[in-house]
C-alpha cells in the first residue's frame, strides 16, 4: 500500500516537476476521511511549502541576508503573521524556469500586528525564481496594497527582486504588473503610512514602486536601487548603493540600517510613532518620563557666541521622551535635522537647523527633506516643532542654479499649508528668510516663542542706516562730522532693532522650561483643525 | 456735492501718478512700462477697477513719512480678460521701487483672499525692490504686517489659477510669494529672481557674479525650470499671460471656456503619415505631430527651454482645452530625466486641479544610461535624486482623475510605461499608431534575461544574442500588435485619424466621474 502510494507520487513529481513530498502532501488532503486528517495534511503541506528550497535559502543566508519569511516574522510581533495567498502558483512561461514548483510566485503576502496594531505586508521572497515579478507576483501584492487602502491599516514593501519576469512578460496580458503597483502607492498616499523596505537587488520599474512609499529603508551593503541600468563598466552597486548614494548623496534612503534585523528593527519603531491610517490619532505611549523635567544642562549647551556651534542633537535628547529621536534621511542633508520623538507619550515631528553642519544654512536638499517631514506629518495628524538656529540660505551660485527657489518654494507652500499643531522655538539665529524656511506664526503656525539666545534676522543695523540715511548722509561733506553721524543714526537704529526683536517672538521662555512648555503648548492645541476651501488637490511646487 | 465730487477726482488722477511724472519717465527709460499701464494691457480696454487706491502707509519714524507714497506702492484690483472677471495686483516701481510694507502686503492678501474666495484667477504683477526697510527698523517694527501675505497662495493652489508675471527684480524672501504660482513668466534683461545677491554672494564666496547668471530670466527659463514663459518685453508677457488664461476655468470648480476655433474636426492630416520615419531610431520633431492635430496648429508650450526632450503646454480640440504631454525624439531620443520628470509631473497636476483632459504622444527611450541633460550624466542625475523625482510623474498619472488619452506613437518599454501612464494607472483609452512598439519589456533586455545561460556560455555571445533576439521578436513582440494583445493598447488607429477620434473619445469622455478617492488631507507626492 505504502509502496504503491510511494511509487504513485514519484511518478506525478516527475511528471508534473515538482518535489515527491509536495505531491505526498497534496495526495493525503484528498484522501484525508475526518475533518482532523484533512487538516493535519493541508498543514503538511503548508509547511513543505513554507520551507522553500534549502539551496537558494542558503545562498541567501550566504549573502547575509533573511529569507522573506524570517524577515516577516522578524517584523511582526511572534505569531502574528496571517499568510494568503500561498497557494497561488506562476502563470507557465513554457521557458522551464521551475514555475512548477514556486510557490506563492515569489513573494509572501498577509497581515499581522506590530506591537499589537495591525499592520499589512508584502515581502519578495528572493529564493523563488530569484524574486521575479510575474503576473500572479504582481497581482498578489496589488491585493494586498487594496485590502490595506480599504482596511486603513499601514502596509510594508519589503524588495527584494532582480525584476521584471521577462519571460512572463513578454507574452501575457498587462493585468497585473508594475503600474498598477505605482497607481496603488498613489492611491494610499496621506491615507495609510507606506513603508518600503529595500532589502536587495530594487531596480528599474521597482524602484519607482519603492520610492512612492512615504519612507525608503535600505540596508547597507546588501540593498541597492537604481531606475536605469548602469553605464557600462559600473556595477549595479556602485550606481545605486545603500551606503554610498542613496544615504550620503541622494537623499532617496529615508532610514539606513546595518543589516536586514536592524533594518526589521527600525521599521518597528517608526511604526510605534504613527497612526494606522489619516483619521486617527498617532498612538500614545506611556513612556514613563516626566512631562514637567526641566533640563540644567539647556542652560550651558548653547552658547551666546552664535558662530560657535553645538550638538543640536543633544538639545533634542534633553527634551524629548527618554531621549528617543527617530531620524529620517540622517545622513544627507546633515544640515537640518528631521525625524520623530515623543512627548508625554505623544508623537510629535522634529525640524531642527544643526549648527554643526554648514553653520546651520538651509539649502535645496534641506528644503526637499523639510517639506518630506512637514507634508507626512501634516498628513497622519502628527503635530510640528521647529528649532531654529539659521543664518538662512546658504549663498552659493550653483544651488541657485540647480533650481534654489523651485524647491524652496515647495517647501514654504508644504510648511503654509499645514494644519497640525506647529510650535518654533528660537533657539539662537533666525535671519532673513529663515522666517520661511523655519515659520512661525508668518505662515499660519501657532506659536513662535525663543529662548534669551535668540538673535533676529534682517540686515543689520549699519546696513539699513546705509539705505534709509543715504541722502542725509552723502550731503555731508566732511568725512569725521559724517562718520560721526552715522555712528549716532547706527546707535538709534539698533536701539530700534533691539526693541522690535523682543517684539517679534511671542515670549521668551526659560531654556530650562523647553519640555513642560512644549508639552503644555500641544496640550492647548491638541484639538486644532482648519478648514479649506474644497479642492482635488494643491499644485506644489515640484 | 460737485465740488466734492471734482475735488475726489483731482485728487485720484495724482494718486494715479505713483512716484510722479519724473519717476515715471524713468521707469520708461529702463524699457518698462508702470504698474497701472501694465495692467490696462493685462485687461480688456477699460474694464481694470483699482480697490484700496487711497491706503496710507504706516508712519516709520523716518523722513519717509513726509512722503505720499501713493497706494503704497502696488495696484490691485478687479478687471476682464476676454470678458471673464479676474483679480490682480501690480507692484508700482515708481513708489519706493514698489518695496513692501504693511499698507502693500495688506492689499495684496486682500486681493488674494478676494481671488480665493470669489473663485476668480490671481495674476500678480512682480516689480520689487524687497522688504521697505524703513518699516523695518521703524516705530512700528513691522508689527501690523501682514500674517497670510505669504500662505494665502497655497490656500489658492489647486482652488484658483494663479499666474505670476514678472517684470522687475525679485530677491531672497520677496521671490518665494510669487513662485508659489502656477505659471511664471518672465521678462529678459529687467528681471532678476534669487535668493542671494551678487553682493553676499562675493562676500561668502569671493566670486564675481552678475545678477543675470545667479537669477536671469534666461537662467529660470533654461537650468532651473522655474520660468514657464521667456518673454521680450513688459507688452509680450503681458500678451503670454492672456493667451495662457484663455485655456483655463476660472476656478476648480469650472470647465475651461470652449471657443468657435473654426477648425474643422473632422480634419484629417496627410503629414501625420510621413513625419514619422520608419526607422524608429532616427529622430523626428513631436512638435510637428502636435500641430496637425490641435486646433488651427496652435499651442501654448510652457517650460520651451527646459527639459526639452517632453513637451507640455495647451491646445484646443474642436475648440475644448486640452493639455498635451508628448515626449519629443528629436531631443536625446525623447529620453527623461530628472527634469523632465519635474516638469511633466507639475504639468499634469496643473491640468489635474483644473479639469483639462490630458493628451499623451508616447515615443521614448525611457532612461537610457547614456542620457544627458543639463543636470549631467545619468550618474550625475541619480546622485541628485533621479529616484525622488522620477516617482512624480508616475504618481501625477496614478492621481489625475480628468480624462487621460494616450497616443502611442513610437517606443515605450518598461519604466517609461510608469512615466507616461498605462491604462492601468488610469489612462482612459489608449491608442496605437502602426509605428508603435510598445512592451512590458524592451526585447533587447528580455533576450539578456532569458537567454543569458546561452548567451555567456557561447563562444560568439554577440551571434546567440542576436539570433535569440530575432528569435523572440518572431515569437513573442508582434508589433503594432503586441500591445493590443496585452492589453495595453485598446486600439490601433491610421495616424490620420488621431485628430478626430481624440475629439470623439473626449466627448465621449466629457462626464467622467471616478469614484471617490479616499478622504485625506492631501497626498504626499516625492520630495
Amino acid at each position: 500500500m505504502q509502496d504503491r502510494q510511494r511509487a504513485e507520487a514519484e511518478e506525478l513529481a516527475g511528471r508534473y516537476k515538482v518535489p515527491p513530498e509536495y505531491v505526498k502532501a497534496i495526495l493525503a488532503t484528498k484522501r484525508a476521511a475526518t475533518m482532523r486528517d484533512k487538516l493535519e495534511a493541508f498543514n503538511q503541506e503548508r509547511t513543505i511549502m513554507e520551507l522553500g528550497a534549502p539551496d537558494a535559502i542558503r545562498r541567501q543566508h550566504e549573502n547575509g541576508k533573511l529569507t522573506a519569511r524570517e524577515r516577516v516574522n522578524k517584523l511582526l510581533d511572534p505569531d502574528s503573521f496571517r499568510e494568503l495567498d500561498l497557494w497561488q502558483r506562476p502563470i507557465a512561461t513554457g521557458f522551464d524556469i521551475g514555475e512548477d514548483s514556486a510557490q506563492g510566485d515569489g513573494v509572501i503576502t498577509g497581515f499581522g500586528e506590530v506591537d499589537e496594531r495591525p499592520v499589512s505586508i508584502w515581502a519578495q521572497d528572493a529564493t523563488v525564481l530569484d524574486g521575479t515579478v510575474g503576473t500572479v507576483h504582481a497581482r498578489k501584492i496589488s491585493v494586498i496594497m487594496d485590502d490595506a487602502i480599504n482596511a486603513r491599516t499601514p502596509i510594508v514593501g519589503i524588495f527584494d527582486s532582480v525584476g521584471i519576469r521577462a519571460h512572463d512578460a513578454i507574452q501575457y496580458p498587462d493585468f497585473f504588473s508594475t503600474p498598477r503597483l505605482a497607481y496603488l502607492q498613489t492611491l494610499g498616499s496621506g491615507v495609510i503610512p507606506k513603508i518600503s523596505l529595500v532589502m536587495g537587488q530594487c531596480s528599474g520599474e521597482l524602484s519607482i514602486v519603492a520610492g512612492l512609499a512615504d519612507f525608503v529603508f535600505m540596508v547597507r551593503n546588501t540593498s541597492y536601487m537604481h531606475i536605469a541600468p548602469p553605464p557600462p563598466g559600473m556595477s549595479n552597486q556602485e550606481l545605486g548603493d545603500a551606503w554610498n548614494i542613496h544615504a550620503k548623496v541622494t537623499g532617496c534612503c529615508d532610514v539606513l540600517a546595518d543589516d536586514d534585523g536592524d533594518c526589521l528593527q527600525k521599521c518597528r519603531q517608526l511604526l510605534s510613532f504613527l497612526p494606522l491610517n489619516n483619521m486617527e490619532m498617532p498612538p500614545v505611549v506611556d513612556t514613563g518620563d516626566d512631562p514637567n523635567r526641566r533640563e540644567e544642562e539647556l542652560m550651558e549647551l548653547v552658547p551666546i557666541d552664535s558662530s560657535k556651534p553645538y550638538s543640536m542633537y543633544r538639545l533634542i535628547s534633553l527634551v524629548v521622551d527618554n531621549s528617543e529621536f527617530f531620524e529620517i534621511r540622517r545622513h544627507w542633508a546633515r544640515n537640518l535635522i528631521t525625524g520623530f520623538a515623543r512627548l508625554e507619550g505623544r508623537t510629535v515631528g522634529i525640524i531642527a537647523n544643526n549648527p554643526q553642519d554648514k553653520g546651520g544654512c538651509m539649502n535645496l536638499d534641506a528644503a526637499d527633506k523639510m517639506s518630506h517631514l512637514v507634508r507626512f506629518c501634516d498628513a497622519f495628524n502628527i503635530p510640528l516643532i521647529w528649532l531654529t538656529d539659521t543664518p538662512a540660505f546658504l549663498p552659493a551660485i550653483d544651488e541657485e542654479a540647480r533650481g534654489l527657489i523651485r524647491h524652496g518654494s515647495g517647501m514654504i507652500m508644504a510648511n503654509s499649508e499645514a494644519t497640525v499643531p506647529q510650535v518654533n522655538i528660537a533657539i539662537r539665529k533666525r535671519y532673513g528668510g529663515a522666517a520661511n524656511a523655519m515659520p512661525t506664526t508668518n505662515l499660519g503656525g501657532d506659536l513662535g516663542v525663543a529662548w534669551p539666545t535668540y538673535e533676529p534676522g534682517s540686515m543689520g543695523a549699519r546696513g539699513a542706516v546705509a539705505i534709509i540715511h543715504r541722502r542725509e548722509l552723502a550731503a555731508i561733506t566732511d568725512e569725521t562730522q559724517r562718520k560721526k553721524r552715522e555712528n549716532r543714526l547706527t546707535e538709534d537704529m539698533q536701539w530700534g532693532l533691539d526693541r522690535s526683536v523682543r517684539a517679534e517672538t511671542q515670549m521668551i521662555i526659560d531654556p530650562r522650561d523647553t519640555r513642560p512648555y512644549l508639552i503644555k503648548a500641544l496640550k492647548w492645541l491638541r484639538n486644532r483643525k482648519q478648514e479649506w476651501l474644497p479642492k482635488k488637490h494643491e499644485n506644489i511646487r515640484i | 456735492m460737485l465740488d466734492k465730487i471734482g475735488k475726489i477726482k483731482q485728487r485720484r488722477h495724482h494718486l494715479w501718478q505713483g512716484g510722479g511724472l519724473a519717476a515715471i519717465e524713468k521707469q520708461h527709460e529702463r524699457g518698462k512700462l508702470t504698474a497701472r499701464e501694465r495692467l490696462d494691457l493685462l485687461f480688456d480696454k477699460g474694464t481694470f477697477r483699482e480697490v484700496e487706491l487711497w491706503i496710507r502707509p504706516l508712519k516709520t519714524g523716518f523722513d519717509i513719512d513726509e512722503r505720499e507714497l501713493p497706494a503704497d506702492a502696488v495696484v490691485t484690483g478687479i478687471g476682464r480678460i476676454d470678458g471673464r472677471p479676474m483679480y490682480a495686483y501690480a507692484h508700482d516701481f515708481t513708489v519706493l521701487g514698489g518695496s513692501s510694507g504693511a499698507a502693500l502686503l495688506h492689499k495684496v492678501v486682500r486681493i488674494q483672499n478676494m481671488a480665493g474666495d470669489s473663485g476668480l484667477p490671481l495674476i500678480g504683477v512682480v516689480d520689487s525692490g524687497g522688504q521697505r526697510v524703513q518699516e523695518r527698523f521703524g516705530v512700528g517694527g513691522g508689527a501690523l504686517t501682514e500674517r497670510a501675505y505669504q500662505f494665502r497662495p497655497m490656500q489658492n493652489s489647486g482652488l484658483v489659477p494663479q499666474i505670476t508675471v514678472m517684470l522687475g527684480p525679485c530677491y531672497a524672501g520677496a521671490a518665494y510669494m510669487p513662485t508659489q504660482c502656477d505659471f511664471y513668466v518672465m521678462r529678459k534683461n529687467t528681471t532678476f529672481m534669487s535668493v542671494a545677491s551678487p553682493q553676499l554672494l562675493k562676500t561668502v564666496t569671493f566670486k564675481d557674479v552678475t545678477q543675470e547668471e545667479i537669477g536671469g530670466a534666461e537662467l529660470h527659463a533654461v537650468t532651473t525650470g522655474t520660468a514657464d514663459f521667456l518673454a521680450d518685453s513688459d507688452e509680450e508677457a503681458i500678451e503670454m499671460c492672456r493667451g495662457l488664461l484663455s485655456y483655463l476655468p476660472l476656478n476648480n470648480r469650472e470647465s475651461p471656456p470652449v471657443v468657435d476655433t473654426g477648425d474643422n474636426p473632422q480634419r484629417k492630416d496627410d503629414r501625420l503619415i510621413e513625419i514619422v520615419p520608419s526607422d524608429l531610431s532616427r529622430p523626428y520633431d513631436m512638435h510637428e505631430v502636435i500641430h496637425c492635430i490641435v486646433d488651427n496648429g496652435r499651442f501654448l508650450e510652457n517650460l520651451k527651454f527646459f527639459g526639452k526632450s517632453i513637451i507640455t503646454g495647451f491646445g484646443r480640440l474642436n475648440g475644448y482645452s486640452v493639455g498635451i504631454v508628448a515626449n519629443n525624439p528629436a531631443e536625446n531620443g525623447g529620453s527623461l530625466n530628472i527634469s523632465t520628470c519635474d516638469k511633466e509631473a507639475r504639468f499634469i497636476r496643473f491640468c489635474d486641479c483644473f479639469n483639462i483632459p490630458l493628451i499623451f504622444l508616447v515615443d521614448t527611450l525611457g532612461f537610457p544610461s547614456n542620457a544627458k541633460d543639463n543636470y549631467g550624466t545619468l550618474e550625475e542625475q541619480s546622485r541628485d535624486g533621479l529616484l525622488r523625482t522620477a516617482t512624480k510623474p508616475a504618481f501625477a498619472i496614478s492621481e489625475a482623475t480628468v480624462p487621460m488619452v494616450a497616443v502611442y506613437i513610437g517606443k515605450c518599454f518598461g519604466s517609461a510605461r510608469l512615466m507616461m501612464g498605462t491604462p492601468r494607472m488610469g489612462i482612459d483609452f489608449a491608442y496605437s499608431w502602426p509605428s508603435a512598439q510598445v512592451a512590458r519589456i524592451a526585447p533587447e533586455e528580455a533576450v539578456e534575461i532569458i537567454y543569458k545561460e546561452e548567451i555567456s556560455a557561447s563562444e560568439i555571445p554577440d551571434e546567440v544574442r542576436g539570433e535569440k533576439l530575432a528569435e523572440l521578436l518572431r515569437k513573442y513582440y508582434n508589433y503594432p500588435y503586441h500591445a493590443a494583445e496585452q492589453t495595453m493598447v485598446h486600439e490601433l488607429i491610421d495616424p490620420r485619424d488621431t485628430r478626430p477620434l481624440l475629439i470623439r473619445t473626449l466627448e465621449d469622455l466629457v462626464h467622467k466621474k471616478p469614484s471617490p478617492r479616499p478622504w485625506r488631507k492631501h497626498s504626499l507626492i516625492s520630495r
